[in-house]
């Protein structure tokens, strides 16, 4: 058994079926299960994030009106708002739920190679998520020191949560890395592995490979943000110099001495530039799989959108200096870095023509998912190109730390990937669940979420422009230069970010009255090729696929092939089965 | 210097990556192919697969070879690049003594890495005992290297150097921690082995992997030590 290889485990009772409720909803080893409790604790999590986005969007709309939002509160909701979102929320949910969900009904396993090692993994999340929500309730309160973390001021007196908010913070990403880590492994691992006969990597459908590239670039890229989170705990608690350069606080030299902030910046982003594709690469990946089954077309040049994402996560590490071009760089240095940043532009271009390519000449169907689908590449258009413009040093220098940069970053890795989150949760819902969610609820979500985030962001390219700086707690009086009109516009801003807030919570109870009312889903309510559609039972029992693993005879965008009945071949139809047009059944 | 270690770094990652990206015509579902072959007292096992443990290794070893590397290069950047120190000021950066228990130190990681070495390759000639024999000696060095680190932690802040006297020092103790903590990882598996060996029903190939991976583990945590031994003595 020890040398068997998972594609051939075709006794699904060699994987003891779990019994008590215990072993099959908590402890539990399932893949799928996992992926539910990754996807419920990141939801949750990132609802937390959402509310303290309203709040700051409060202080900013009305800046006289709340006097419960101090500034070190702002500064507190500035820094979790975005820590949540990037990591807690949606890496979390992109490689542990969806990465967990997909991989092995996608790839036609029984289960993750490491099944324990996974159920450890979700565990010592929901860990990391505990330590970070504990940050709020230490003595002095969570940090403030912006999600960047920047020494010297993340642990100087001045910075709210300086003493041990800071501390939760490092020790949180630090737990979530090692949970990472674990679940990393085992899709790498998976993917590589426990395929089933018939699945070649040039076969498996691009969400695997969207989830299969960024766990490698997370693998790489988190121990940058582990040494950096280390070495600044130290700097805080043991009072070593790695960061910290000689400062004086209130007329009292500290006990630090000749530290490298910028070592720090330079270790953050060798982190934070893979993040943004640890991020995009699996939204890529689902959505590019959404927009086929929807349009029931295959994906237009798949070779090329396997290459393209292979090119991005290898180009994501070498272009990470852009995001400090204005901490006073070598000129070269910083030309090396807009050159390989716009170089990055074209793997990412092509994916976006490829993707317009599917849905040309396609049988669109606008079901819900396809609406969040289509909307992602609006939206990652608007946020890519201005990209262009931040990527380069003369304009970027301008414009950094302004407006434009957020609404930029929230475009391109907030509001995208999280189009194809819920896109995706419309999609594989009642794959999950045997039940669809409900079409009007989804549309009313759609709409308003798709037209709200341009509500809130496209203002802010404008603010941008005219130089109104981020990161402040108000704009009255203390800058002079910024017109009247500003205000307005972030009252404006502050309305429609409610309304797309509270739109979300139709959304949960979408989620909550679906499971128990919703219209029965059938087996393969999409109509879909890949092999999750093809399991025996729906939901997908434990093992995935009963007596025998499924065999794949084609690559997973069928649709639509001239002469077949249907409009889609599944994967594991071997082709002497093929009904041609007009064979009775 | 430091862009040039980052890419250092970087390239040894997409050397190990591409290892595995060979991996990508494979099927993993096919006997033949990238597959070894397996020998044992019950005949022959005939062609089975890489098994995933061992994919998995490989590619924890990336992880961690971005990790000590982006140790190492933080440690080269905080050398040159100490505040300041670009713009002609003096840096603060003052060596430390190295305790000369390191060199007893490295003289055990050797020793239980080659003990290692044996113990797998008493595995192919069958020996039970002798697995067993070198298996510990193996572990009881890596315990002797920990132990002997700890001695060094105490030698260096009895010298006055402790976490706070400069950035040399204080990098000792981490990039000395760091590597100390995954060979306590290392350990846990190998005592894993060793209760598992001591079993009567658990047979010889039932622990092969374990102590091959094991093994493995241990030469690329030597390796680990050896870059970092030479860069402490020389900086």
């Amino acid at each position: 058994m020890a040398y068997a290889a998972i594609a051939d485990r075709d006794n699904a009772h060699a994987l003891h079926d779990p019994q008590s409720f215990i072993t099959k909803y908590i402890w539990s080893q399932d893949h799928k299960v996992i992926a539910i409790q990754y996807t419920i604790t990141a939801i949750a999590i990132g609802l937390v994030a959402l509310t303290l986005s309203v709040l700051m969007r409060l202080q900013l709309g009305f800046p006289q009106s709340f006097h419960l939002i101090a500034p070190q509160n702002y500064y507190q909701y500035i820094t979790l708002h975005g820590m949540i979102m990037v990591i807690y929320l949606l890496t979390a949910l992109f490689l542990g739920g969806f990465g967990n969900y997909l991989i092995p009904l996608m790839c036609g396993a029984r289960d993750m190679v490491f099944p324990y090692l996974n159920m450890i993994s979700y565990w010592v999340y929901l860990l990391a998520v505990l330590v970070l929500v504990a940050g709020f309730f230490v003595p002095g309160g969570a940090t403030g020191a912006g999600w960047t973390l920047y020494p010297p001021q993340a642990i100087l007196s001045g910075s709210p949560g300086a003493k041990w908010g800071i501390v939760c913070m490092l020790a949180s990403l630090a737990i979530f890395i090692v949970a990472f880590t674990m679940g990393g492994l085992n899709y790498v691992t998976t993917v590589l592995q426990a395929r089933c006969r018939g699945m070649t990597m040039m076969r498996m459908p691009l969400s695997v490979w969207g989830i299969f590239m960024a766990t490698v670039l997370g693998l790489l890229a988190f121990p940058a943000l582990f040494v950096s989170a280390i070495m600044m705990t130290l700097d805080c608690l043991l009072g070593t110099s790695f960061f910290m350069p000689a400062v004086s606080s209130m007329g009292q030299p500290l006990g630090y001495n000749g530290g490298s902030p910028l070592l720090f910046q330079h270790l953050f982003w060798f982190f934070g530039h893979p993040e943004v594709y640890i991020v995009a690469l699996p939204a890529f990946g689902i959505v590019s799989d959404l927009l086929s089954t929807h349009a029931r077309r295959h994906i237009f040049g798949y070779r090329m959108m396997v290459w393209a994402i292979l090119a991005i996560g290898c180009l994501s590490f070498v272009v990470w200096a852009h995001h400090m071009y204005v901490s006073g760089m070598n000129p070269y240095f910083g030309f090396f870095f807009a050159t390989t940043t716009l170089i990055i532009a074209v793997p990412t271009a092509l994916k976006v023509y490829n993707w317009v390519l599917t849905l040309w000449r396609g049988d669109i169907h606008l079901t819900v998912p396809m609406l969040f689908a289509i909307a992602f590449i609006f939206t990652f258009i608007n946020g890519g190109l201005t990209g262009l413009f931040l990527g380069n040093v003369p304009v970027d220098v301008p414009l950094s730390a302004t407006y434009f940069v957020v609404a930029h970053f929230h475009l391109v890795m907030g509001v995208s990937p999280i189009l194809v989150v819920f896109g995706a949760l419309y999609n594989w819902y009642p794959k999950m669940t045997g039940r669809m969610l409900n079409d009007t609820l989804g549309r009313i979500h759609f709409w308003v979420t798709f037209i709200g985030t341009y509500m809130i962001y496209l203002p802010m390219y404008y603010l941008g422009i005219l130089g109104v700086p981020r990161r402040y707690y108000a704009l009255d009086s203390a800058i002079q230069f910024i017109p009247p009109s500003v205000h307005t516009m972030n009252e404006w801003i502050s309305v429609s970010a409610m309304f797309v807030a509270a739109v979300q919570l139709v959304f949960l109870f979408n989620l909550v009255w679906s499971f128990f009312k919703g219209k029965p889903a059938g087996g393969n309510p999409w109509r879909s090729t890949t092999l999750e559609w093809q399991t025996p039972d729906t939901p997908p029992r434990h093992g995935n696929w009963g007596e025998r693993l499924p065999v794949v005879y084609r690559w997973a965008y069928d649709y639509s092939v001239p002469g077949a009945r249907e409009d889609f071949i599944p994967q594991n139809v071997p082709p002497d089965k093929l009904t041609p047009v007009g064979h009775a059944h | 210097m430091n862009i040039w270690v980052a890419f250092g770094v970087l390239t040894v990652g997409v050397i190990i990556w591409f290892m595995l990206i060979r991996k990508l015509n494979t099927k993993s579902w096919e006997r033949h192919g990238s597959s070894v072959h397996v020998r044992s007292a019950r005949g022959d096992l005939g062609e089975v697969h890489v098994p995933p443990a061992r994919i998995a290794l490989w590619v924890f070893l990336a992880v961690i070879t971005s990790l000590f590397g982006l140790f190492i290069s933080a440690y080269f950047i905080r050398m040159g690049h100490g505040h300041g120190a670009d713009h002609g000021m003096i840096t603060d950066w003052h060596s430390v003594s190295k305790p000369p228990i390191l060199w007893f130190n490295t003289a055990m990681l050797v020793l239980s890495s080659v003990a290692m070495q044996l113990a797998r390759n008493a595995l192919k000639s069958n020996k039970r005992a002798r697995v067993n024999g070198y298996l510990i000696a193996g572990g009881v060095f890596a315990i002797l290297f920990i132990a002997g680190q700890l001695i060094g932690w105490r030698q260096l802040h009895a010298s006055g150097y402790g976490m706070t006297q400069g950035p040399a020092g204080a990098f000792f103790y981490v990039l000395t921690g760091v590597h100390g903590l995954h060979l306590l990882g290392g350990l846990i598996v190998w005592l894993k082995t060793v209760i598992r060996m001591r079993k009567r029903e658990v047979e010889l190939i039932d622990v092969r992997l374990s102590i091959e991976l094991c093994t493995l583990y241990w030469h690329y945590l030597l390796l680990v030590w050896l870059v970092m031994f030479t860069l402490l003595l020389f900086t």
